[in-house]
């Protein structure tokens, strides 16, 4: 079989399929990060330990359960378009909720967690797995990290998450305790 | 003294003539260069090894202080080198050794498995184990084609398990990711019969003997939630189509140990049995089977049915019909007594009459064949039987104590014959 030459295509195209399934990965990522829209969302956090992938600090949303009039088509989605609305503190809301893509550039897909009739069957609780909801970050750091997290959005601190959003895709640009980078915050308070 | 210094004296009385000595004296030279360079290959892959983890180990420390673009590059350069030393080992070398082809197979395997995991953590990536274990098994089915790797084959019917528990096991909201772990068996079983067909006695080869039919059992296992009261019937299908599978060449030819499917299906089946000899079990089944509309636990049960009676077919074309056992006809039993409805004390009384029946047969069969471990195995499966009964019968303690001892002295007797016979037999 290794002196047939569809070996040699067979092996070229495995490690061209190898390298640009996560190439592709990170061009979709950094063109986001680059030429999205960046958004603040305010945050609550967990600290679970992933065994694939590292530490990681898990991310809770204030915005990530949100009420929308009763519509069928959206009580049985296990996805949705979510579009973004910057509000006038700052911080952005999810404006629109949709199963068909909008037409704005302004909006990614999330994965439901939960829906259900409230108000009598005239409005929907719609509760979202977002793509956000995980910061890695050194495993050292992690444990103290949620620490001051919690902390933080207990004494009324201000705490956010940076993203960018473009084309359908959400990206994870830091978590914000106070303006500062929590990496950065927990490295200081830890000196 | 040692050879190459009797050559001189063998070469002086005329034992052998010096172009005979030249040769020798060649031979364990060549052979002792080969051994230490063999030696030097290996001490410098533990050298490089040893080198590459502390180089990993001075970068995962300074992870932090890394730019995105630098931990971006640092994520592709273990791909890019096990890449290269597989097309060198391919294409370049050609007839590279089997620990070669093998050891760069595994390595390539991880580095993309490493690859993607540290991309997924660079650019915050969210996505479940079960999403990251798809693609790593995707990308890495076609090493063991192209590497003839069996151990990067073993490795994939591990991560095939490890999804299959992921997505199955009651997750109903994964249902559909689930039936992915059928998709990915059907890319990989090919190599599995590439083996078995080019290399039936390698060692990688009778391990996947072990490792393929536990992984599929754990594959349906993981729907047994969502089988219900089918479960039992989907289980004693598969189990009894491995126990006839392990009857055929070239399992059949194998010691115990090393065919899998018979001693799976075996011991499967018997677990089956003794589940199905509780009482409180018919009493469940039959409460829930009304109104069933289960379209799922009857869809598994067709397609493992066709499977049995094609491996039922084949075995008794290859043989007869007088030589099929009692574990391949246990899912017509159990299938009978589930279509006829018959009252629960029946339905119990008659499996446990066919499970003491079973036990003594196995027990026999050891006897005949002389063989130590189907005996035991009989005599455990009476045991376990009879233990059981204890959980839901009540006996007095004498009375247990008695009919435990009667098992035991029942062990050591049956044992003390075998190996008498044994032992005149080879006088």
């Amino acid at each position: 079989m290794r002196e047939n030459k569809f070996f040699t295509v067979g092996l070229l195209i495995l490690f061209i399929v190898q390298l640009a399934i996560p190439m592709y990965t990170v061009h979709r990522h950094r063109s986001t990060y680059d030429n999205g829209t960046i958004h603040r969302l305010k945050c609550r956090p967990v600290d679970p330990e992933d065994p694939f992938r590292g530490r990681y600090l898990a991310i809770d949303y204030e915005a990530n359960s949100i009420i929308v009039p009763y519509n069928e088509s959206l009580l049985n989605a296990k996805k949705l378009y979510i579009s973004l609305h910057k509000g006038e503190n700052g911080y952005s809301s999810f404006r629109q909720v949709s199963t068909r893509r909008p037409n704005n550039l302004d909006y990614f897909v999330s994965k439901v967690s939960n829906t259900y009739s409230t108000n009598g069957n005239e409005t929907l609780r719609i509760t979202l797995e977002l793509p956000i909801s995980r910061y890695y970050m050194n495993e050292y750091l992690a444990p103290e990290a949620e620490e001051k997290y919690r902390t933080a959005t207990r004494d009324g601190s201000e705490v956010y998450a940076e993203v960018s959003v473009g084309n359908g895709n959400i990206v994870l640009r830091g978590i914000y305790i106070d303006g500062l980078l929590i990496d950065d915050f927990v490295r200081q308070a830890t000196q | 003294m040692g050879l190459i210094d009797e050559l001189d004296n063998l070469v002086s009385a005329k034992v052998i003539d010096q172009i005979t000595a030249d040769d020798i004296r060649a031979y364990y030279q060549a052979k002792s260069s080969d051994s230490t360079s063999k030696l030097i290959t290996i001490f410098g892959i533990l050298g490089a090894l040893l080198i590459g983890s502390g180089i990993i180990l001075i970068l995962a420390h300074n992870w932090d202080a890394l730019s995105i673009n630098s931990k971006t590059i640092l994520a592709f350069i273990p791909l890019i080198i096990a890449q290269g030393l597989g097309w060198y080992i391919l294409k370049i070398r050609k007839n590279s050794s089997a620990i070669w082809r093998e050891g760069v197979g595994i390595f390539l395997t991880m580095a993309v498995g490493a690859c993607i995991a540290l991309i997924s953590q660079i650019y915050h990536i969210q996505g479940e184990n079960y999403e990251f274990l798809r693609v790593w098994i995707f990308l890495t089915i076609g090493i063991a084609y192209l590497f003839d790797s069996s151990i990067v084959s073993l490795l994939l019917w591990w991560g095939l398990a490890v999804y299959a528990g992921e997505t199955g096991y009651g997750n109903d909201s994964l249902r559909g990711e689930y039936y992915w772990y059928w998709i990915m068996l059907i890319c990989l079983v090919p190599f599995y019969f590439r083996l078995f067909q080019a290399k039936s006695d390698h060692h990688g080869t009778l391990i996947h003997h072990w490792v393929v039919p536990i992984s599929i059992l754990h594959g349906i296992g993981a729907l047994s939630v969502d089988l219900d009261q089918w479960g039992l019937l989907v289980f004693v299908f598969l189990l009894s189509s491995y126990y006839i599978i392990g009857h055929f060449r070239p399992f059949d030819s194998n010691r115990l140990l090393r065919n899998g499917f018979y001693v799976a299906g075996a011991i499967g089946s018997f677990v089956c049995l003794l589940i199905a000899s509780f009482s409180s079990f018919w009493e469940s089944y039959y409460d829930n089977l009304d109104g069933v509309n289960d379209q799922l636990g009857i869809s598994v049960i067709i397609l493992l049915s066709c499977l049995w009676v094609l491996m039922l077919y084949h075995f008794i074309s290859r043989r007869s019909i007088k030589s099929i056992k009692p574990f391949m006809l246990l899912p017509l039993f159990l299938s009978l007594l589930i279509i006829f409805k018959l009252p629960i004390a029946l339905s119990t009384g008659l499996v446990n009459v066919a499970s003491l029946l079973i036990g003594v047969w196995v027990t026999k069969l050891g006897l005949d064949e002389r063989h130590f471990t189907k005996v035991n195995f009989g005599l455990l499966m009476i045991t376990a039987l009879i233990v059981c009964r204890f959980f839901d019968t009540n006996i007095s303690f004498i009375w247990r104590g008695l009919i435990f001892i009667v098992i035991g002295m029942s062990f050591f007797l049956v044992n003390y014959r075998l190996v008498k016979s044994n032992n005149n037999e080879g006088k």
